[in-house]
């Protein structure tokens, strides 16, 4: 029998000799790639539906101190490319984290301008329960954010802690059996953007673009208003006069969800909706004022992007724009791209988007109501089960029988709107 | 801050541990007074603004007690009325107001305004742990204390979250003792199994239990066979989820050198409920019968009032447990079961043989299967919800089980059973022999297991602590933090 100090000491040497062997080897290995960059591990192949994202974005963004960054939520990881011809030599990083808040959005912009303040954040925007400063990606802790300079050694041992974990002990004995799934590579392997290689093996195994349709169409997918609307804004009127004292290219924007989202999610708060919208153009008008170079644009509504005919109608099995009603592709992302980055607007109408100010707003709304009541009745058969629709058709008179009918496969027509 | 965390295992427990033995080389008052704001430094780790209401509640009942010991015979009874009063208002303007406003509401249609009051952490625990201090002042039975050592009693960090609720008897003698502040390798080696045991039965087990208790109890209308997994695996949960806790702070304690009794002696062996309250939470079954039940006249006024007394006790012990007349009902259940028991006893008289061993398992069945109705109202978050469970349990919700509920979550709910029933439990394992709490018997077990300062025991709990260790970043809320 030993002794309790010899005891101690085997005990020691147990736990520390074990613990230090699981995660030296997991630290290496790095499962989840929370802490790679510019490194051949990004090469490797990983689930398409990637775990702790905000870890390894986080690490990105110290390393990278990109130039360029896109915030907001899925839909800007999902829809804003990175590798654009355009981005050749730019440090250019989506740092858009899937259930990002708008305060995820804030410690995102503030984590990554602690190393290197950016030239320009483009920034997209969501309503409903997003727009708020609760809640948001469970997996991006506080203590991700830099707020010393002493961030590199606290990362290392974040790092370290997470080491320290079963779920990447199993991961890791995966990797190196070579028995882990292997799908598609890294988010960060495409500086931040989903991939179109993961986002079709995520579609398949959520059933596809027309499955995803079938909800929306058959049951409608109301979604959540947002609390604390105030403030909300005032984080946001807040934030960004601290980039615009700084210097830094602001471009906001709307995410282009699909017509039919957009007629589901708010079918009940429009008024509310529309107040929101006016609200940011106060915001950002007034920076603009200051001499801040921002923009603001509302790609949402019944545009030509956003009433792409649904798989239900055309019997193809993908759409152009989109992955599903809320998630737009690539595709979408390089058209929001190409007509936000400059300082100013197209000069011509793109059929997609409107910059909002104080002197489009009103006429903006104006024309997204009667596009509402138009695309309700041109598509009577995939807003049937929209209340909106029946109410719009209801206030205006027009009736859903004046349609063109396209449940019978005439698809849907083109609306656009003059900025 | 949690047991199971990385802050408190790789910076507040060793900082704690080496001041306290560099400190109690030099003086113990020095140790006693880094545990003390260790301790106060842990309860506000959870949240700052709790710690003027746990000040106020030392310094009020330490001038309480002052006045107890200082004042005639005569007025002394006041001080303690006045002292525990103030004790009861403190707890049921934090934990019961908003249940008896929400009582009021319900039954008036008043539309009283619940107040904005938040819960403190621990304040049952050190509520009951000086409420039995003053009573045992007013009687003569309180060693004295100077201020200090009574702030690190009440306060003392590896009981305050959640127990086990503390008695004076058992801590403050181990305080005064200069001896218990000098390092021993033997308590740390005790404590620290303990502890890992703790860690183990809270992570690998309770929290591995909690999918399979969401998949068969949290849906609406549970069937029959999910509803009975659920709750089983629901009465495991608790049991590894609280009994772990208790080893915990137990073990902490004991690496720092003083001995807590044990709070838990495998209760789902009992074979009678009066058993059962004497192998589960043991430290609040202690205080409430030698605080309330015997107070209230126990056993000695006849059939009546004894019958009375428990189910009083018992109805207090449920609601102690929470604002909710879920917790109510469940303490009336309990305390309907003593009464059917003591009434069957005394009907069949004393002086019969020691049951057979059938009997026996049938005893231990029913016992448990009582307990198990009882933790249906105890986890339900109101009565319907329990009453949709009890109908799931007798089947009128249909029959079949949850898909959620696998091969694995099946296999879960019978490790925690085969641990439950037949293994031995860590007192056993750890503790059994030096137990300062001598009153439980010994529960049966398939293997002897005793834990020995060897090389194969250093290599079964070191990795046995890794283990638990890499499973931190997923732990669930200890459940009896909540009370």
């Amino acid at each position: 029998m030993a002794t309790y100090p010899r005891y101690l000491a085997y005990l020691g040497l147990t736990f520390l000799g074990l613990l230090g062997l699981v995660v030296t080897i997991n630290y290496q290995v790095d499962p989840y790639l929370i802490h790679q960059w510019d490194s051949p591990l990004l090469q490797r192949l990983t689930i398409a539906q990637q775990k702790i994202v905000p870890w390894g974005k986080t690490y990105a963004a110290y390393r990278y101190q990109p130039d360029l960054v896109f915030i907001g939520s899925s839909r800007t990881e999902i829809g804003l490319p990175t590798e654009l011809p355009q981005f050749a030599d730019q440090r250019v990083l989506n740092l858009a984290i899937s259930g990002a808040s708008l305060k995820d959005a804030i410690n995102m912009l503030r984590h990554t301008s602690y190393f290197h303040r950016p030239r320009m954040v483009v920034w997209g925007l969501d309503y409903g329960w997003l727009f708020g400063l609760q809640g948001g990606n469970s997996d991006f802790a506080e203590e991700l954010i830099a707020t010393s300079d002493l961030y590199p050694v606290k990362r290392f041992l974040l790092n370290l802690k997470r080491a320290a974990s079963w779920t990447q002990t199993v991961e890791t004995w995966k990797i190196l059996l070579g028995t882990n799934t292997r799908q598609c590579l890294p988010i960060l392997a495409s500086r931040g953007h989903k991939s179109d290689e993961c986002l079709k093996i995520i579609m398949a195994d959520e059933g596809g673009t027309a499955f995803a349709f079938d909800k929306i169409i058959n049951q409608g997918d109301p979604s959540a208003v947002p609390q604390d609307t105030a403030g909300t804004l005032a984080a946001l009127d807040q934030v960004t006069q601290d980039y615009c004292r700084q210097g830094v290219a602001l471009r906001f924007f709307l995410s282009p969800v699909h017509a039919l989202a957009e007629l589901s999610y708010w079918q009940d708060v429009l008024p509310a909706h529309e107040q929101w919208k006016r609200d940011l153009v106060t915001i950002f008008d007034q920076r603009r004022q200051e001499g801040c170079d921002i923009r603001f644009r509302d790609f949402t509504g019944f545009n030509r992007i956003t009433t792409e005919p649904v798989p239900q109608v055309t019997g193809k099995d993908e759409m152009r724009y989109y992955w599903e009603y809320s998630h737009y592709s690539a595709e979408a992302g390089k058209e929001i791209l190409e007509t936000l980055l400059p300082a100013s607007p197209p000069p011509v109408d793109t059929g997609f988007g409107v910059d909002l100010t104080g002197a489009t707003i009103d006429q903006h709304l104006q024309n997204f109501r009667r596009q509402r009541g138009e695309y309700c009745a041109s598509h009577p058969w995939e807003t049937r089960n929209l209340p909106a629709c029946q109410r719009s058709a209801a206030e205006d008179g027009s009736g859903s029988g004046s349609g063109s009918g396209s449940g019978s496969g005439s698809g849907s027509e083109r609306v656009s709107e003059s900025p | 801050m949690v047991f199971s965390s990385f802050n408190f295992l790789f910076l507040f427990l060793p900082v704690t541990l080496i001041g306290f033995f560099l400190l109690g080389r030099r003086d113990e008052h020095w140790a006693a007074s880094w545990l003390l704001l260790a301790s106060l430094a842990f309860y506000v780790s959870w949240n700052p603004a709790y710690l003027p209401i746990l000040a106020i509640s030392i310094v009020g009942n330490y001038l309480a007690y002052q006045r107890i010991q200082q004042v005639a015979e005569a007025h002394k009874r006041l001080w303690l009325i006045l002292a525990v009063t103030g004790n009861l208002l403190l707890l049921g303007y934090f934990k019961y107001a908003n249940f008896f406003i929400r009582s009021v509401n319900d039954l008036t249609g008043a539309g009283l305004h619940p107040l904005d009051v938040l819960l403190p952490i621990g304040i049952s625990f050190f509520s009951f742990t000086q409420i039995a201090f003053l009573v045992d002042a007013r009687h003569g039975r309180a060693a004295d204390v100077g201020l200090w050592r009574y702030a690190l009693f009440a306060s003392y960090f590896p009981y305050i979250v959640a127990g086990p609720v503390l008695n004076h008897k058992d801590l403050l003698p181990q305080f005064a003792d200069r001896r218990n502040y000098a390092f021993s390798a033997e308590n740390l080696t005790v404590g620290l199994s303990l502890f890992t045991f703790g860690l183990a039965k809270k992570l690998l087990i309770a929290d591995n239990l909690v999918p399979v208790v969401d998949a068969g109890l949290s849906g609406d209308d549970p069937q029959l066979l999910a509803a009975w997994i659920g709750i089983l695996a629901y009465s495991f949960q608790l049991y590894f989820d609280f009994s772990g806790y208790s080893d915990m702070a137990i073990g902490v304690s004991r690496m720092l050198g003083f001995q807590i009794p044990f709070n838990f002696d495998s209760p789902y062996k009992s074979t009678n409920v009066s058993e059962f309250w004497t192998r589960w939470h043991i430290s609040l079954s202690r205080f409430l019968r030698n605080y309330l039940y015997i107070p209230l006249g126990g056993n000695r006024h006849g059939q009546f009032n004894r019958y009375r007394n428990l189910m009083l006790t018992m109805l207090l012990g449920g609601l102690w447990h929470g604002s909710n007349w879920t917790f109510v009902i469940w303490g009336g259940l309990h305390g309907l079961y003593l009464c059917v028991q003591h009434g069957w006893q005394t009907w069949r008289g004393e002086g019969r043989p020691a049951p057979t061993r059938g009997v026996r398992f049938f005893s231990q069945v029913l016992t448990f299967l009582a307990v198990l109705l009882a933790w249906v109202f105890f986890r339900s978050p109101d009565l319907g919800s329990a009453l949709e469970v009890l109908r799931g349990l007798v089947g009128l919700n249909g029959l079949a089980v949850n898909p959620a509920i696998g091969p694995s979550e099946l296999a879960m709910v019978a490790l925690g059973a085969f641990i439950a029933f037949l293994m031995p439990n860590t007192n056993q394992i750890v503790l059994y022999v030096g137990n300062r709490f001598p009153d439980a018997q010994a529960a049966f077990s398939l293997i002897r297991v005793q834990w020995r300062p060897t090389l194969g025991w250093a290599l079964a709990m070191g990795t046995l602590l890794v283990i638990g260790l890499l499973n931190l970043d997923k732990t669930a809320e200890f459940i009896y933090a909540q009370f």
